[in-house]
């Protein structure tokens, strides 16, 4: 009997299967139709709101993109120059400031040396009125900071800025002047000697007069700064100050432009415990150094005081374009007793007090529309002006190699192979005071030959 | 597809890395347009960029190696040429045309001339109020070219004897800007080339001996040389770049160029 009904139950069951399955996908195929239609419908919808883009405005978006990146890009840049060199000097170990005095081997044979004398690599940040500048040089010598500082210019008039951190000392052209774009190698003897570094810290207000102004072409910069002859930290807090301003213009026919300048130096540092000599006719009746002051003055300051004029002229004529420079200046600086460069560090010996004067002339030649330019140059450093000659080195007098001076005749040549890229060949004639300091009863035997190689980016 | 899109990418990059690239003075670039359009249907090959932005920008781009000719409505500076110099660079110069600078006012002022010494008074601010030279009592707004122009330095030296714009002078970024401000302004008043004269502004006629004879500017009275306030119009290149540059140049030169420049509105070249 059940396997009768089976079939009948079976086929009942079979059938209530069947309706039910085809119910189902009668019910699936609807809802998956419907949902088909909706997507579809929904698709068309989407499309339909889809602005359809013209390859103008594709290509109008894709440079908007492009210039919103690059201005942002565009705030960064980094610049620089390598300076690769060979040197020649006519002495083994000679004393030079042609890019560092030359080392005397063991059998003093040192005549000759390549170097890389500058590896700058500048990185500049401008963002509306604010600029960040990180500048470092890479040399054999190892990575060094030259300058670190952020400037603010005024928003309103672009004319007034403020720069604070490790920048430039603001004294004279050269100084001020790239060493990227000086006609010659080196700065003169003087400048290297009270700002070797060229370097300090401190804070700089700067006055640009505009365009606009009557006054266009003139710039007022005043400082204050640690007064350290070198890029080191403050060693005695006391601070100095320094100011320089320059007239520039240029004739209606752009055919000559010309500048003068004056710049002031105040400042100067602790002597601490040790005596200081100054410079004065002596009892024996001799010109020379003696004892200043008492020692027991811990807190006065030996002085450095300097004042200086400059001027440039050039002017486009058929030998092409020709540029006269030169730069004068006086005053007051210590040292001790073998030199007269502005200490990096608080002074560890006695104190020497001289009266100085230095000067530079450049005579810079672009050859027609060549690629060449020459150049001379003469300048001089005299230490000490109050003696001279034999009368240094004499005993008793306590003078020695920190007052002799010293006058350099530059000739050179350069080659600018391209925008980025140029060779200089430079000849310095070094002569010193005959004197009778050991080392310096006649001209030393320094002059120094210098090739050297520029790529600027 | 690919090798399509490469080959379509390196032609593209290959056309404009060999176009020749005219940019500067906003005064000759729609002469240098004109030109460059012309010399295209021409010269099949050639590839012409123009662009503008001042004197000074061309001059500069000149010296980065940015563009093949600068255009300039001024003479290179002194500045400019020791940085030549100093990259290693020699320029070459050619005048391409010459253009008289009209004075414009807004067409409801009644003012309808003045002098040279009237205009530096304007300029300077010495003289504030139309009423001070023949004209209603409003306040004079002056329209000057920004600092970088070529035409803002050949007016102060030409108009302005030399002398310094006033402080309240609006410095513009263009011509156009100059057209649009003085029609808007009733009391308004700029220079512009003559190409760029238009109905919406009122150029007016110019003495320079004091009041006895005003000219208007016009390509007649440029070409005849009574309007005084005319200026050549350069064009800079570097002499290494001569070579690939002449042919635009010589076409910038020739009869059918000059006529271009005519058309433009500028004075062409007398031979």
């Amino acid at each position: 009997m059940l396997c009768i009904q089976m079939p009948d139950t079976f086929a009942a069951t079979k059938s209530y299967i069947n309706y039910k399955l085809t119910r189902m996908f009668t019910k699936r195929n609807v809802f998956l139709t419907c949902a088909g239609i909706g997507m579809l419908l929904t698709s068309t919808k989407m499309k339909g709101q889809e602005v359809i883009e013209s390859p103008l405005d594709t290509l109008t978006r894709s440079v908007q993109v492009i210039q919103d990146e690059l201005r942002v890009l565009k705030r960064l840049k980094i610049t620089g120059y390598v300076q690769p060199q060979w040197q020649y000097i006519d002495s083994a170990g000679a004393p030079s400031v042609a890019g560092g005095a030359f080392v005397s081997d063991q059998g003093g044979k040192y005549y000759s040396r390549f170097m890389m004398r500058r590896g700058r690599f500048k990185f500049t940040y401008d963002f509306e009125n604010v600029q960040l500048v990180v500048n470092t040089d890479a040399t054999e010598k190892g990575l060094n900071m030259r300058e670190t500082y952020a400037k603010v210019t005024d928003p309103w008039l672009h004319m007034f800025s403020l720069t604070a951190g490790l920048l430039q000392v603001q004294f004279g052209f050269e100084v001020t002047q790239s060493s990227s774009v000086r006609e010659t190698p080196e700065r003169a003897r003087f400048n290297q000697t009270l700002f070797p570094t060229e370097r300090d810290l401190g804070i700089f207000g700067s006055m640009v007069v505009p365009k606009t102004s009557r006054f266009y072409g003139l710039k007022v910069d005043v400082a204050v700064m640690n007064g350290v002859g070198s890029v080191a930290p403050e060693f005695d807090s006391h601070k100095d100050f320094s100011g320089r301003i320059q007239y520039s213009k240029t004739i209606k026919s752009e055919k000559v432009t010309w500048a003068i300048g004056a710049s002031g130096y105040h400042g100067g540092y602790r002597v601490g415990s040790f005596k200081d000599f100054r410079f004065k006719t002596l009892d024996n009746g001799e010109k020379g150094y003696a004892y200043a002051v008492d020692t027991a003055n811990y807190n006065r300051v030996a002085k450095r005081n300097y004042v200086g004029a400059d001027g440039q002229i050039s002017f486009d004529w058929l030998p092409g374009i020709t540029t006269l420079r030169a730069d004068y200046v006086t005053g007051e600086q210590p040292g001790v007793s073998t030199s007269s460069t502005t200490l990096k560090v608080v002074p560890a010996a006695t104190v020497y007090h001289r009266i100085f004067n230095g000067a530079y002339f450049y005579f810079i030649q672009n050859i027609g529309q060549t690629k060449f330019q020459a150049v001379a140059k003469y300048d001089w450093y005299d230490p000490n002006i109050e003696v001279s000659g034999k009368n240094i080195g004499k005993a008793g007098t306590n003078t020695n190699a920190g007052d002799i001076r010293f006058d350099t005749y530059g000739f050179g040549l350069t080659y600018r192979i391209n925008a980025f890229a140029k060779i200089t060949a430079y000849y310095d004639w070094v002569i010193n005071e005959e004197t009778l300091v050991k080392g310096y009863e006649k001209d030393i035997k320094d002059n120094v030959t210098t090739i050297r190689f520029q790529v600027r980016f | 597809m690919k090798t399509k899109t490469i080959l379509l990418a390196m032609a593209l990059y290959t056309s404009a890395a060999f176009a020749q690239k005219l940019k500067g003075s906003d005064t000759v670039l729609p002469l240098a347009q004109k030109e460059a359009e012309n010399f295209m249907k021409t010269n099949k090959t050639a590839k012409v960029i123009v662009t503008g932005g001042g004197s000074g920008v061309g001059l500069a781009a000149l010296v980065d190696g940015t563009t093949d000719i600068a255009m300039a409505s001024r003479k290179i500076k002194m500045g400019e040429k020791m940085k030549l110099q100093e990259a290693g660079k020699s320029v070459k110069e050619t005048i391409v045309a010459y253009d008289a600078l009209a004075v414009v006012v807004n067409p409801a002022n009644k003012v309808g001339q003045l002098t040279r010494e009237q205009l530096e008074g304007i300029f300077t601010g010495k003289i504030k109020n139309w009423k001070e030279v023949g004209g209603d009592d409003m306040p004079i707004v002056v329209y000057s070219r920004e600092t970088s122009s070529g035409t803002y330095e050949f007016f102060k030296e030409h108009v302005m004897s030399n002398k310094n714009y006033a402080s309240s002078v609006l410095s513009m970024p263009a011509t156009g800007s100059i057209i649009q401000s003085v029609s808007q302004t009733k009391g308004a008043i700029g220079y512009v080339g003559l190409a760029y004269l238009e109905k919406e502004v009122k150029a007016i006629k110019v003495s320079y001996d004091k009041g006895k004879t005003f000219i208007a500017p016009s390509l007649a009275t440029a070409k005849d040389k009574t309007y005084p306030v005319i200026r050549p119009l350069f064009y800079y290149y570097l002499a290494t770049s001569e070579k690939a540059v002449k042919p635009f140049i010589d076409y910038a030169l020739s009869a059918e160029g000059q006529k271009t420049v005519e058309e433009i509105g500028y004075v062409p070249l007398t031979k």
